[in-house]
């Protein structure tokens, strides 16, 4: 199974919750982009998550949506496609996807990191 | 398996109800990048609250922390990739903090935790500091929290059994 390490700017975690939910396994799945505490180098902030994924999520995540027997609000989850990209560094106006079964070096590619926090 | 990114759990709010913990986790630490939460009562830290790394913010090590208005903390230096039993445990209002590795004590600190009389009601999260940051990277076997400083034939139990499903020592 592939693993895929997605970084989403804070302003798509809506949409793109809707998107997780949309493709995923379950209702749960609209928890997938929690709190925007990971930052690129020009300090913009992301919600950051990393999963082990079926050989067909690149296909799904890219194929036209339908709604799962949960529900969804598959108009916000069509912004969020719309905004998917394959590879490369966050990018505040897109959800960037890389694909490395070494999630910390997903997030190398990805060039986001979290600041040193108290104690 | 905690990737260090977004993978951890979370307890229902627990009544600790002590100023006591003892620790122990079996885990193999897979990356020193940066600094991962394996275990932390609560979402804030230095208020009453206790909370196992690995690695610390130093890197290259484990670490325990106890705080009571005041944080205490040991580290002990292990660089990953690293298999490990490591036991934290801590006595609020004696400023106690003992820190142990593969049944070994790695070192004690009476630096002042400050005042509190026990540690707060709060979830335990494992895996990440309040499920937002701090993503440990690495496998975790076993963890045991008790709300005692256990004794060193009931810690020796602890140690050995952990042990057995993660081969430390």
């Amino acid at each position: 199974m592939p693993r895929v390490t997605i970084a989403c700017p804070v302003d798509l975690r809506a949409d793109a919750n809707q998107l997780a939910r949309c493709i995923g396994l379950g209702p749960d799945d609209d928890q997938t982009y929690g709190e925007p505490v990971w930052k690129d180098a020009a300090g913009n902030a992301y919600a950051v998550a990393s999963a082990m994924v079926g050989e067909g999520f690149a296909g799904a995540a890219t194929s036209p949506l339908s709604e799962p027997a949960c529900g969804c609000d598959l108009a916000a989850a069509a912004r969020a496609q719309a905004k998917i990209r394959v590879g490369g560094a966050a990018d505040p106006a897109a959800l960037v996807a890389v694909f490395s079964d070494d999630a910390r070096a997903g997030l190398s590619e990805l060039g986001v990191s979290q600041h040193m926090q108290e104690l | 398996m905690f990737d260090g990114v977004d993978d951890f759990l979370q307890t229902g709010n627990i009544a600790w109800a002590t100023d006591e913990v003892t620790v122990t986790a079996g885990l193999r630490k897979l990356s020193d990048t940066a600094r991962g939460m394996v275990a932390e009562l609560g979402q804030f830290a230095n208020t009453q609250n206790f909370q196992l790394n690995a690695p610390t913010a130093s890197l290259g090590d484990y670490g325990f922390y106890s705080a009571g208005t005041a944080t205490a903390g040991l580290g002990t230096a292990a660089a990953a990739p690293n298999t490990s039993v490591v036991t934290g445990q801590a006595k609020l209002t004696t400023d106690t903090l003992i820190l142990r590795r593969n049944a070994t004590q790695a070192g004690t600190s009476a630096v002042d935790q400050g005042t509190g009389s026990a540690y707060t009601t709060n979830p335990l999260y494992i895996g990440m500091r309040a499920g937002t940051s701090l993503p440990f990277n690495g496998i975790l076997f076993g963890l045991t929290a008790v709300n005692a400083v256990l004794d060193a034939t009931q810690l020796g139990m602890v140690e050995l059994s952990t042990n057995f499903n993660t081969g430390g020592f």
